[in-house]
């Protein structure tokens, strides 16, 4: 065999063990085509999705972020570029302040309620051992999310009727004075977030039913003939094992707050005044009903700043009580 | 195997990166079609020198044209009526844009407009309620049609004298026209007459004060049984009449600033507030609006034109009564008028300009409004009003335009800005969530700061359009 313009012979190259390195290299190389291969074939199964997000997420976002936000775009009119016009007008919006207070108050209500009653109801359907009766209960607790908010709100609506809601047919009925749910500044808000927390809390429970699932039952079969109550075995095992589950819902839950615009749009319109109206639906008035498109895109990105802060504050938190490490 | 794998995944994603390509070009194909089956323009006036024009050589020009819908589509007696549009003019086809308005009135179906406009999607022709004359002009997306029916003043010169000129010169904008209206609503008093019979009342007569509304309230209302005398307006349309009956306006003469918080506007604002704590008027749901309340015999009044005939005939309520609006300072309404517009990202002005104005013609007009809103010529509505048997006493509608008892309503180009202002301090005062003054202050002041961040405000050629827009 000839290398470097030398001729060697064959023997030297077994015995020095040349064309085994040889041999090697080969099949690295031929390992490396076939990864590139590979690789492309999923850059090619990933194109359309990269292609979607691009056009439909990421440069909206980069247009918001770093142009619009500083132009006065109305949909119909050409932009103009005015500064930090936007960001000065919120602080002369006479609803801003409202909004935003609305939606701290939609997530202190209904944050917890899904967080903590998502996962009680997860617990307690995960207890029940007759199959058919833990398939009924996963169902009921999961099938008002997968019925369209419109049409909900739209029962939800008429059962919050002050003349003639079921509901206030029940306090009449106690006699308890009937509230307007939808039409007062001290109701509507309530009445928002009940038909929120049944609508969506089949989301974390869901998550939670997983979670729960997935725990091996020999941790717990060990537990239990060590002689481990429930609640030991809820607080020693299942909650610890849980916790990656609990941290995903807590940043889930908190984005969908943050971003609530269904439930007060269908049910309330935001109202009365601004009772009700969260910032998602602030901004989608502001851009889709009065065309103020930049200053639309600067409440945006106000409230995407906010999300971001708090979901880093999240993942910075979980390292102290979020445990991987059962697996 | 594998190049057949690879080749196989190359095929699938290029259909799915072409898919989702073909998704975006909807306008750019259907405008290529439309264009390839044209022929060049002959018969385009001057300010339209890139449009094609299709009548020289025969074949069909597609139209598009958006009809505010309240979410059904079109009869076939509707359909049919575009049928005879084709027969009178076979080189044009119109395509029909059912567009519904979440806001139920001209504002929601105006943002679709606006968005389509925005999206490349625009409409030849477009329905426009007067709310938008102003912002359509001033961003010039309507066209003028002075120079076609200058031309066709034989055809439309008969239509258009039994228009009352008022109504047409809110389509007037700096001394051009921009259409021809069809619709003409004046809001009245519309009366459940069953519920008065039960109550024993005569219908009220054309000179009605507010004191006869306030003194028969209590007799029809029994808020325990769910029996109200009448339904405040939720519609910012309607409840203006109410505040020009008593001498108010939202705006100022000149619509420069707010008047909102007015003593007149005051007062009718409170007088409404305590119907609802009286247990006169219920306080309104979101799940219920007041036109349904008349239909289920809860309330006995309600104000609006006669575009609500059409829930009555379709609920089965046909004793309907309308009369004037109660005279408080003054007895004027508001009123308005609609017409169909001509955008001038049509690639046919001609043919638009056709379809446009005919929409003002008998044919249209008697299919549309046979069982809902008020024909702007009087001719028209004196033969459609009536022959629908409901409401009776239906020449309240039009008397107001022919004694001149009538405000149109105030619609400067931020008509959307103030809808908003206006609905949330109704929904507020409603609530008897803050007391009137207050909340009509604050109203005032925000009324204020949308004059002061408006755009069209910041430009005299904005300002002198707005100055030409008609007020009466």
């Amino acid at each position: 065999m000839i290398l470097g313009g030398t001729l060697i012979p064959l023997d030297t190259l077994i015995s020095e063990g040349i064309l085994k390195n040889m041999n090697i290299h080969f099949k690295r190389d031929q390992k490396l085509k076939n990864a590139k291969a590979e690789n492309a074939i999923g850059y090619l199964f990933i194109a359309p999705s990269v292609l979607f997000f691009t056009i439909f997420v990421a440069i909206p976002i980069l247009l918001t972020v770093f142009v619009l936000d500083f132009t006065n775009y109305s949909l119909i009119s050409p932009a103009r570029f005015i500064g930090l016009d936007n960001f000065r007008a919120l602080f002369t919006d006479p609803d801003f302040g409202t909004v935003m207070l609305n939606t701290l108050k939609f997530i202190s209500f209904i944050a917890p309620m899904h967080i903590i009653l998502g996962l009680v109801l997860a617990l307690a359907v995960t207890s029940i051992k007759n199959k058919y009766l833990m398939g009924f209960f996963r169902t009921t607790f999961y099938f008002p999310l997968v019925v369209t908010t419109a049409s909900v709100a739209i029962v939800w609506g008429f059962m919050f009727d002050f003349n003639f809601g079921v509901i206030d047919y029940y306090l009449r009925l106690f006699g308890i004075t009937p509230v307007h749910w939808l039409t007062s500044t001290k109701w509507s808000l309530l009445a928002v977030a009940i038909f929120s927390a049944w609508k969506f809390i089949g989301n974390a429970f869901l998550y939670y039913l997983i979670g729960l699932q997935n725990i091996p039952d020999s941790y717990i079969e060990a537990a239990s003939i060590d002689g481990a109550n429930g609640r030991q075995i809820l607080f020693g095992i299942k909650l610890p094992m849980l916790t990656p589950t609990l941290f995903f819902v807590i940043i889930i839950t908190l984005i969908n707050c943050f971003q609530m615009f269904d439930e007060p749009y269908f049910l309330t319109k935001g109202g009365p005044g601004v009772a009700s109206q969260t910032i998602a639906m602030h901004i989608y008035r502001k851009g889709f009903g009065e065309f103020q498109i930049g200053y639309a895109s600067t409440l945006g990105v106000i409230l995407f700043a906010i999300v971001l802060a708090v979901t880093f504050i999240q993942l910075y938190l979980q390292k102290k009580w979020v445990s991987y490490d059962y697996e | 195997m594998k190049k057949l794998r690879i080749l196989v995944v190359i095929a699938l994603a290029i259909s799915m990166m072409m898919s989702l390509i073909a998704c975006g070009s909807g306008t750019t194909t259907q405008n290529a079609t439309t264009q390839a089956v044209t022929a060049p323009a002959s018969s385009a006036p001057a300010e339209s020198s890139n449009a094609p024009a299709s009548t020289a050589s025969g074949e069909k020009v597609k139209l598009k044209i958006s009809l505010f819908s309240d979410g059904q589509n079109l009869s076939q007696t509707q359909k049919d009526v575009f049928a005879l549009f084709t027969k009178e003019h076979p080189n044009i086809e119109p395509e029909f844009m059912y567009i519904t308005s979440d806001t139920g009135n001209w504002n929601g179906y105006l943002t679709k407009i606006q968005t389509m406009i925005a999206g490349g999607q625009a409409p030849d022709v477009a329905g426009l309620g007067l709310e938008g004359v102003a912002m359509m002009v001033m961003n010039n997306i309507a066209m003028p049609i002075d120079d076609y029916i200058q031309a066709h003043q034989d055809e439309l010169g008969p239509v258009t004298k039994n228009i009352p000129k008022a109504l047409a010169d809110i389509f007037v904008v700096d001394g051009k026209t921009y259409g021809i209206p069809y619709e003409a609503n004046s809001v009245v008093t519309n009366i459940n007459m069953d519920r008065f019979t039960e109550a024993g009342l005569e219908m009220p007569k054309a000179d009605w004060t507010i004191d006869d509304l306030k003194a028969i309230a209590p007799k029809l209302s029994d808020p325990t049984n769910g029996k109200y005398a009448f339904g405040v307006p939720t519609n910012f349309f309607c409840l203006q009449a109410l505040l020009y009956s008593n001498g108010g306006s939202p705006l100022n003469d000149d619509w420069s600033a707010g008047a909102i918080n007015s003593p007149e506007n005051i007062e009718v604002f409170e007088f409404l507030q305590d119907a609802i704590k009286k247990g006169w008027a219920p306080q309104p749901e979101p799940s219920i609006n007041d036109v349904q309340l008349m239909t289920q015999g809860r309330i006995a009044i309600g104000w609006w034109g006669r575009w609500v005939t059409n829930d009555f005939v379709a609920s089965g309520v046909k004793n309907i009564y309308v009369q004037n609006l109660p005279k408080m300072k003054s007895q004027k309404t508001c009123a308005g008028s609609a017409a169909f517009i001509v955008l001038n990202s049509t690639k046919y002005p001609e043919e638009a300009k056709t379809l446009a104005t005919w929409t003002a013609k008998y044919d249209y007009v008697n299919t549309f409004m046979a069982k809902g809103s008020l024909p702007a010529n009087t001719d028209y509505a004196a033969q459609i009003c009536p022959a629908l048997g409901v409401p009776q006493n239906w020449q309240a509608y039009t008397d107001v335009y022919a004694q001149n008892n009538w405000r149109r309503s105030q619609d400067p180009p931020e008509y959307a800005e103030l809808g908003f202002v206006y609905s949330k301090y109704m929904n507020i005062i409603y609530a008897n969530q803050m007391p009137v003054k207050e909340a009509l202050d604050k109203a005032q002041e925000e009324i204020q700061q949308v004059f002061a961040n408006s755009q069209y405000r910041k430009d005299p050629a904005n300002l002198k359009l707005i100055d030409s827009l008609f007020k009466n």
